[in-house]
């Protein structure tokens, strides 16, 4: 195709992106999911239902049976299509299972629906892999040894130890009718199977690291099923006592989180923050509590960067409390360790990106394991 | 290309081109191309995020297709993996504007005043020029441009150089120049002979930028010279000085100097452009020759009003890309109407002069390159003697023996694609230098080797395997659970035989892959395999299983290359020439004992 040459000159208008990047510039989203790691290392915050983790390992298994090399860029086209006709499908039987309305992509899944015939063809999610299903539960099942780490296929013995010798059957070729779609959905549905994963999660078997802690941690969710943060379960004996460090931490990590972004909000708008008030003085006990939990070691043993950054600015604050300046030099720390721009390099600067208002508050994963130890009925 | 169109409304220039990629199709787009003076690594992130999202796999395309970035050195910070970063070789300034796409049936690009930074697509006053042709034609200041990149080894410019052996025609009324291979004033001057007007727009100078000043002496007085009888008009951000009072960023004495300390207001008068919420960062010189419905040659681009800008060319100069265009007055004036109309005389104005702020870089090298499959890092210093006098670290540790221009065993950490370089003498002078990736090595592996040499399943699991992060470039946290929970099971070996004749069929088919596009790929599937075998060597343990198993995976690969058709040309050769070497290695390699009557066999059949 030819294309008409052409040239316009004009006054550039600003643009600015709806980013879909993880903001952090003080580094606390680092930070608690390295602490999560030490009371729930298996999980991650999007891994919330049985009913997923097992439509997930039936998808992968099925994807892999149908890819002409199981190699992982073949395997994911296959994988891509039955997420796409799962949703659909659980859009049209939501049962009463809260899973099957807890995804990314209802908007474009909800439309599809009030369609005459299913649509597999259509995206749901610009970056479907990335944050769908798989996206989302990957790594969990790698750390549970049912998918080799770095890798998308599944491991045919252990996908039978926990799904049974029974198949998903579809040959890949559209459904035609909404009736088709929902038979050949309706066997993803292996409710069985629920049990068998909660051993995987929660059972000690093998004596791994990851095991150890995350079947201490559910023990000691069980015992105390009313809690409501792992502060409230910071003194269980069934924790080790690394765990109950970090879930003693985990209040004031978010109290330190919540206190340093409202005054970094200030920063960005080219603002100044008071010193020795209540809240720099808050967060000068703060640090100086993580620092005496030694949180930064326990989560980070090997050091990386980004922990030698987080423990220096730490101590600082905890020395000397918090200014203006301190917050800057913490902000400049953190994004040297990541080799990425700092939002403003200096005072009174204003910096073109915000903060998002609103965030959902940090449980470290708790709400997650009570979640699936509840739906698959794990017991010590 | 004939002419310019003007137009009268602002426009996001980069949304312009996500609507032109939406339109030609991402598929269709084979390289990105951006040159900038200042560069964040952020905002360029946004723009592949915005390009990815023109398709549902519109990240695997970005990871397929060269993207380079030519920034200054002075100005180069951190880039995320997914692109290369390079610097431009020579001592100039290196000043232009450009983001240039290359599709399969056309090219597309902004040029203007606007580097790639938040600031300069999102806050600043720019000026931009959209530009859209059919593929194989460049006007010549690009062109020149995109050719000395290429010859830089810049990829993306070397794939738009090949696509584009021919020169745009252009008339007097759109013309691209570039400092690289014409003097831009005395061009413009000659195509401007008479002027009863000159206007200039002289950018805000923000002195982190260690670009020197936005106007001088020399260029100025060129301009009164040539145009005795010309009034100027000149903007000039207007911002609040440290008295907390308004003043033009200028010197005062400079214009003294050129006009005269009482410049008459008919000679030059200026007006302030507010520039505390958003900077001026346009430049613009354009000359008017008589009264309204006369024509306007105008000048605009990269450069700003000084010597080095404008009136050198080649290595004595800053490395500028203008467009030189004909309006009619009546849209020029249209065009600087946003920028006010009070203007003042000369002794009217409060002006404070921009502070410019010395360079304390430790600018050493000349180029970083990573060879992942060797686990090299090739270095090339400016000067020999810049090895012994740099410390280099890398990832927030020291690297020994810098003075060598080759580090082995090297392996890329979190991400991290960056050096730094500290003088020894003077340790507070310290730069950034990128790290490139030759653009093969990322067609073949999903991701870079680690810091601790990679096992022989790291490398075989390569084949076939799928980046998995969450955004195109996106940077992880270093949080890894499976990583953290070190409790990967081991597959059992008859698992590990049907993965391992699963991965040598999609090496075939990846081998195989002649189309334009695939060879470059095929050819680092080729590397791969190479270095798969070579990680499989069978007499560095002792285990008779895994021996057994490292034999295998090199027989399958002498089988996988054995089973390609053969063809002609480069690719071809590369491919015989392996098959070659990794038989004759296959045939004389000590075998495990229990294996050694059927592996004769094996190799006498195979050679």
């Amino acid at each position: 195709m030819k294309s008409a040459a052409r040239s316009e000159l004009f006054w550039n208008a600003p643009h600015k992106f709806e980013s879909t990047r993880a903001v952090d510039p003080l580094g606390f989203d680092a930070l608690r999911e390295a602490m999560s790691n030490v009371l729930a290392p298996f999980l991650t915050g999007a891994t919330r239902h049985a009913e997923h983790y097992i439509a997930v390992a039936v998808g992968l298994r099925w994807a892999k049976s149908r890819a002409t090399q199981s190699v992982d860029k073949n395997i994911w086209p296959y994988f891509e299509l039955f997420e796409r006709g799962l949703l659909q499908y659980w859009h049209r039987e939501p049962s009463s299972r809260p899973a099957r309305k807890r995804y990314l992509g209802k908007r474009v899944i909800s439309t599809i629906c009030k369609e005459k015939r299913p649509n597999l063809d259509r995206p749901i999610l610009v970056n479907q892999r990335g944050v769908g299903l798989l996206g989302n539960y990957i790594q969990s099942l790698r750390a549970l040894g049912l998918v080799t780490p770095g890798r998308i296929a599944i491991d045919e013995r252990e996908a039978t130890r926990l799904l049974g010798e029974g198949r998903f059957k579809w040959s890949a070729a559209h459904p035609g009718s909404w009736e088709a779609l929902d038979e050949v959905f309706s066997a993803v549905d292996l409710h069985n199977s629920w049990p068998r994963l909660g051993r995987l999660l929660f059972d000690i078997d093998g004596g791994s690291a990851g095991r150890i802690l995350m079947h201490q941690s559910a023990r000691a969710i069980l015992g105390s099923p009313d809690a409501y943060s792992w502060g409230q379960l910071a003194r269980s004996q069934t924790l080790l006592q690394s765990q109950q460090k970090i879930a003693t931490a985990t209040e004031p990590t978010a109290e330190l989180e919540e206190q340093m972004r409202d005054l970094f909000a200030e920063l960005l708008k080219g603002q100044n923050i008071h010193e020795a008030n209540a809240t720099t003085l808050g967060v000068a006990t703060q640090a100086k509590r993580l620092i005496e939990l030694r949180v930064i070691e326990l989560v980070w043993p090997k050091r990386p960067a980004l922990a030698q950054a987080l423990e220096r600015q730490l101590k600082r604050v905890a020395s000397f409390g918090l200014s203006g300046k301190a917050l800057l030099e913490w902000h400049l720390d953190v994004m040297r360790a990541r080799a990425t721009e700092p939002w403003i390099k200096n005072l009174g600067e204003r910096s073109l990106l915000k903060l998002p208002t609103e965030r959902p508050e940090p449980d470290f994963r708790l709400t997650n394991m009570q979640t699936l130890l509840k739906e698959t009925r794990w017991l010590a | 290309m004939a002419g310019i169109v003007l137009q009268d409304q602002p426009i996001a220039s980069i949304q312009r081109l996500l609507d032109l990629t939406k339109h030609a199709g991402l598929i269709q787009l084979e390289a990105v191309l951006a040159c900038t003076f200042t560069f964040n690594n952020g905002y360029f992130d946004q723009i592949l995020d915005a390009l990815a999202e023109c398709r549902p796999d519109g990240s695997d395309h970005l990871q397929s297709i060269a993207i380079d970035v030519v920034c200054d050195h002075r100005h180069y910070n951190a880039h995320s993996p997914g692109y290369n970063v390079s610097c431009w070789k020579g001592s100039a300034l290196f000043h232009p504007k450009l983001l240039l796409l290359l599709f399969a049936d056309r090219i597309a690009w902004i040029e203007g005043s606007l580097n790639i930074t938040r600031s300069g697509y999102t806050v600043n006053r720019e000026l931009a020029t959209f530009h859209q042709t059919a593929r194989r034609a460049l006007p010549q200041g690009v062109f020149e441009l995109v050719k000395q990149l290429a010859g830089q080894g810049v990829e993306a410019a070397k794939l738009v150089f090949d696509a584009t052996s021919g020169l745009l025609q252009t008339d007097a009324s759109n013309r691209s120049v570039t400092s690289l291979d014409s003097t831009l004033l005395n061009g413009f001057i000659k195509r401007s002979k008479n002027a009863s007007d000159v206007y200039v727009v002289s950018p805000y100078f923000d002195r982190r930028d260690q670009a020197g000043p936005s106007i001088d002496t020399t260029a100025l007085r060129v301009l009164s010279k040539q145009y005795p009888k010309a009034r100027f008009h000149i903007f000039l951000p207007e911002v609040t000085g440290e008295d907390g009072k308004l003043a033009l960023q200028g010197s005062k004495g400079l214009f003294a100097q050129v006009f005269g300390p009482k410049a008459n207001k008919n000679r030059v008068h200026f007006c302030g452009v507010p520039s505390d919420e958003r900077p001026l960062h346009a430049k613009l010189l354009a000359i008017r020759h008589g009264e309204r419905g006369a024509t306007v040659n105008a000048l605009t681009g990269s450069p700003n009003l000084t010597e080095i800008a404008l009136l050198r060319q080649g290595t004595h100069a800053n490395v500028e890309l203008a467009r030189e265009v004909r309006l009619r007055w009546k849209d020029l004036e249209q065009l600087l109407r946003p920028l006010g109309r009070k203007f003042k005389a000369l002794s009217d104005c409060r002006f404070e002069p921009p502070q410019p702020m010395s360079p304390m870089g430790w600018n050493v090298l000349r180029s970083a390159i990573y060879h992942p499959f060797r686990r090299e890092l090739v270095l090339e210093w400016k000067q020999p003697d810049d090895a012994g006098s740099t410390r280099l670290y890398y990832a927030g540790a020291l690297l020994d023996r810098p003075d060598e221009s080759v580090l082995r065993d090297f392996g890329i950490c979190n991400d991290e694609l960056r050096l730094e370089t500290v003088s020894q003498a003077d340790p507070s002078r310290r730069s950034w230098y990128p790290i490139i990736i030759p653009y093969e090595a990322r067609l073949a592996l999903a991701e870079m080797p680690e810091q601790d040499p990679p096992s022989p399943e790291w490398w075989l699991a390569q084949l076939g395997a799928l980046a998995m992060t969450q955004t195109t470039s996106g940077r992880s946290n270093g949080q890894d659970i499976s990583a953290a929970s070190s409790d990967a099971m081991k597959f059992p070996l008859g698992v590990r035989v049907r993965d391992l004749a699963d991965r040598m069929g999609y090496a075939i088919g990846a081998i195989e892959d002649n189309s334009k596009v695939g060879a470059p790929r095929a050819s680092a599937h080729l590397d791969l395999l190479e270095k798969i075998f070579e990680v499989h060597d069978q007499g560095t343990i002792t285990d008779p299983a895994e021996q057994t198993w490292r034999t295998w995976v090199r027989l399958e690969i002498v089988q996988a290359l054995n089973s390609v058709a053969p063809v002609r040309g480069e690719d071809g050769r590369k491919r015989h020439a392996l098959k070659v070497a990794l038989t004759h290695q296959l045939s004389t390699a000590e075998v495990p004992h229990v294996l050694q009557h059927q592996w004769r066999i094996l190799t006498d059949a195979l050679i």
